[in-house]
């Protein structure tokens, strides 16, 4: 099993509020090669679904295994180390470096890991802006991109490391019909032709079909799922 | 390039107004010869070369403060940086000021002269450095 | 594209947070360089003045022991008399070694510019010198001859001319002594003889004659005999002969010494709160800008960088801005000092003397070390702060 949660439960306790049980008790596996949508009404947990998967936030308790290891008992090395090999991260909000160009924005997770030399990591950064049709903006900085475009340099750079996880927290909510096709259809290309495991928090039902399975949340647990 | 020119102009001022002050004929001293006239001293002759030179300096300045073009802006800075070599070569090299230590040339003149020559040299460097990196960027 | 490079990216994105630390950075190296060289440049020059006098005491008049160091720093000429009997009588001491007479005179203040003008003259005993004298013998290999000059570092013959002329008698200068920084440095030394010559020929040839009192000294200098503390010789000097002020070298220039540390106190004092105010400033700054940044810092840590680089990276922006800032204060201090060390003397009235070289990287190898502790210091809190933070948590604003 690629990722596995294990009765996971996650609460914010922020300061002079009420707790929030932000996941409730909550066990889902994943295996090698899926491509899972997630739906569910604002508020339901879903980021925070794919924040634990990612180890960017700590359960409350449970375990959250990728690969079988336990994330948790990780030290921050490692866990960093797993992240920018294994997973590759499309965010809900504008996560581009603005000081960076499209092709440095791309290459960037090779700094972390350094499996490639500076001319090789251009390379495939090149290839991947190619991959998603943007070539021709390679040298343009973030601000000069549209939303669309901006997107697309974030799903290129999430494969730069050849993950062998991608996670999209609803990476279409901003863009029109036809861009948000687009984009859909990229990944469903990707998904086929690297075999990467997708799990993909949607806005609405009709993005399922590009999906291969989807789950369906409520109130931190999981309401259905085939 | 705006802050470049705006210093520039500063120190051409400062170059001008020091020279225009603190020379010995100014200060009501020249050098009387045998046969009783009265000469200007060397400190004079440097400080009306730092003017002429700072009168070009201020409008190199003051082009710089304005424009726009990156060829434009390189061939002010280099001349903005001739200009300032020259504020230096003067009062040293090419006229040289009074020998006495005492004098305002010698206390007040000779280093603000050098100090602003060194640092207009600085400005236009880092122009020249900017506008070529400026030209780099867009090129590629 | 590496971390490095990503510091120098963010710097050049955030202006006026690179500003800051910039300008942080410069005022207080360069403050603190300017100060440095000024206050230690002081104290060196009143060790090498005492050096070159080389005396163990130093007898004048009494109540004239403000005005004789003021000129012996200052350069600007004095008019002092004792009877020169006193040398006579401190030469039967028999804790005195050595004791030696000394003269001190003016040139006229009407010298035409460019050359020296209102000059400091300093004639001594060839018989019992011991400051001129050695230096002579090393660099001469002959004593002065009648007619004959020895000047400080700043003392030169007018051009086209062939000596200097002191009430109308030239003298030819001999060489020039090493710089003290002091007025020393403007003094020309000239011997008992040559001095009673230039006198004796002012009344024809100038137009106000020299006048040098009959039987009239203006200091003594003393040499004290091993084994003896030079207070206590000076203490029975006082004694026997009370009309004059004798002053042990310790003590001889301590107005300039109180007058510097005084200086430096306050100076360090000023400095001390500039740095904790810049500390406060750049730590403030450098919290908004981090925080700023969160998400950016946030999408970091989700592509795999460790809590260890992001605040490493940080850490290099700032201490590379304050580099920067450093470098160029100090560079730019160091040569506004140089420039304009002689105005610095005359409005400072204050003798001052440059360090060498060795010394100078030395002190401005300290400075950067202290600012860049100091930037480090200050942003330590929110660096810190910034890698230990959840990045679910910071991604969320
Ligand atoms: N840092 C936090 N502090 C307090 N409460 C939080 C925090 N993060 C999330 N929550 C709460 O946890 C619950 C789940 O949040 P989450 O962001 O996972 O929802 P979501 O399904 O992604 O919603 P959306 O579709 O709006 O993005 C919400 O009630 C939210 O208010
Ligand atoms: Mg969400």
């Amino acid at each position: 099993m690629l990722i596995s949660l294990k009765d996971v439960v996650k609460i914010y306790a922020p300061a002079k509020e009420q707790p929030v049980r932000a996941i409730n008790g909550l066990s889902l596996e994943v295996p090698r090669g899926d491509f899972v949508a997630i739906l569910g009404r604002s508020g339901a947990g879903k980021t925070t679904l794919l924040n634990l998967m990612a180890g960017l936030t700590r359960p409350t308790s449970g375990e959250v295994l990728v690969e079988s290891a336990n994330l948790w008992s990780l030290g921050d090395r490692e866990q960093s180390r797993l992240r920018n090999r294994k997973i590759g991260f499309v965010f809900q909000f504008p996560s581009l470096l603005p000081s960076l160009t499209a092709l440095e924005n791309v290459a960037l997770p090779n700094t972390f890991g350094k499996r490639l030399a500076g001319d090789e990591a251009r390379v495939r950064a090149g290839q991947l802006l190619e991959m998603v049709g943007l070539t021709d903006k390679r040298n343009a900085f973030p601000r000069h991109l549209s939303a669309g475009q901006q997107q697309r340099v974030v799903v290129a750079r999430a494969l730069m490391n050849q993950p062998d996880i991608l996670l999209a927290d609803e990476a279409t909510s901003n863009l029109d019909e036809q861009t948000e096709q687009e984009i859909m259809t990229l990944f469903q290309q990707i998904h086929a032709e690297t075999g990467v495991t997708i799990v993909m928090v949607v806005h609405s039902s009709y993005l399922v079909r590009y999906a291969t399975r989807s789950i369906q949340m409520a109130n931190g647990k999981i309401l259905s799922g085939d | 390039m705006k802050a470049a020119g705006v210093l520039m102009i500063a120190l051409a001022i400062a170059v001008a107004v020091v020279s225009l002050v603190f020379n010995c004929q100014a200060e009501g001293r020249s050098l009387a010869l045998a046969n009783g006239t009265t000469v200007p001293m060397k400190c004079f002759w440097s400080a009306m070369a730092e003017i002429a030179v700072a009168v070009p300096l201020l409008g190199v300045g003051g082009m710089l403060a304005l424009s726009q073009g990156r060829e434009t802006q390189r061939t002010l800075a280099v001349t903005g940086g001739i200009l300032g070599a020259f504020t230096m070569l003067i009062p040293t090299v090419l006229i040289g000021v009074c020998a006495n230590p005492d004098h305002d040339c010698n206390r007040i003149m000779l280093p603000t002269t050098l100090m602003a020559g060194t640092l207009i040299i600085a400005v236009s460097l880092i122009t020249l450095f900017i506008s070529e990196g400026r030209t780099e960027a867009s090129a590629a | 594209m590496n971390l490095f490079q990503l510091a120098l990216r963010n710097i050049s994105r955030n202006a006026f947070r690179s500003w800051t630390i910039f300008l942080c950075a410069f005022y207080i190296s360069g403050f603190a360089l300017a100060m440095m060289l000024i206050v230690h440049g002081a104290e060196q020059s009143l060790d090498l003045a005492n050096q070159r006098l080389g005396a163990d005491i130093l007898v004048v008049p009494n109540g004239s022991e403000q005005k004789v160091e003021t000129s012996l720093l200052m350069g600007n000429p004095t008019n002092v008399w004792m009877p020169r009997e006193v040398v006579e009588k401190i030469a039967r001491l028999p804790e005195v070694e050595s004791i030696s007479p000394q003269l001190y005179l003016a040139t006229l203040t009407n010298a035409a510019c460019c050359s020296v003008s209102n000059m400091f003259v300093i004639a001594f005993d060839p018989q019992t010198d011991f400051t001129i004298t050695p230096w002579l013998e090393q660099r001469l290999g002959r004593a002065l001859n009648p007619g004959e000059a020895i000047g400080g570092m700043y003392v030169f013959t007018p051009p086209g001319e062939e000596g200097i002329k002191i009430y109308g008698t030239f003298v030819r200068l001999m060489g020039n002594l090493e710089p003290t920084g002091t007025g020393l440095d403007r003094a020309l030394f000239i011997s008992f003889d040559t001095a009673y010559d230039i006198a004796r020929n002012s009344r024809t040839r100038a137009v106000e004659p020299l006048q040098i009192p009959d039987n009239s000294i203006s200091a003594a200098l003393i040499r004290v005999r091993r084994g003896n503390a030079a207070q206590i010789v000076s203490m029975k000097i006082e004694q026997q002969i009370p009309e004059v002020t004798a002053i042990d070298s310790p003590e001889l220039f301590l107005s300039y010494r109180n007058q510097i540390n005084g200086l430096a106190e306050i100076v360090w004092m000023v400095l001390a709160i500039a740095l904790v105010l810049s500390i406060a400033i750049v730590d403030l700054i450098f919290t908004m800008a981090v925080n700023a940044r969160r998400r950016e810092i946030a999408v970091l840590r989700a592509l795999g960088s460790t809590r260890r680089s992001i605040f490493f990276s940080l850490l290099a922006e700032a201490n590379l801005l304050a580099f920067g800032g450093g470098m160029a204060g100090l560079a730019l201090s160091a040569l506004a000092v140089y420039l304009f060390r002689n105005l610095l003397v005359s409005s400072l009235q204050m003798p001052f003397l440059l360090p060498s070289l060795p010394e100078l990287v030395f002190v401005l190898a300290i400075g950067i070390l202290v600012v860049l502790a100091a930037v480090s210091i200050s942003v330590l809190p929110p660096a810190l702060a910034a890698s230990r933070r959840e990045p679910a948590l910071a991604m969320r604003e």
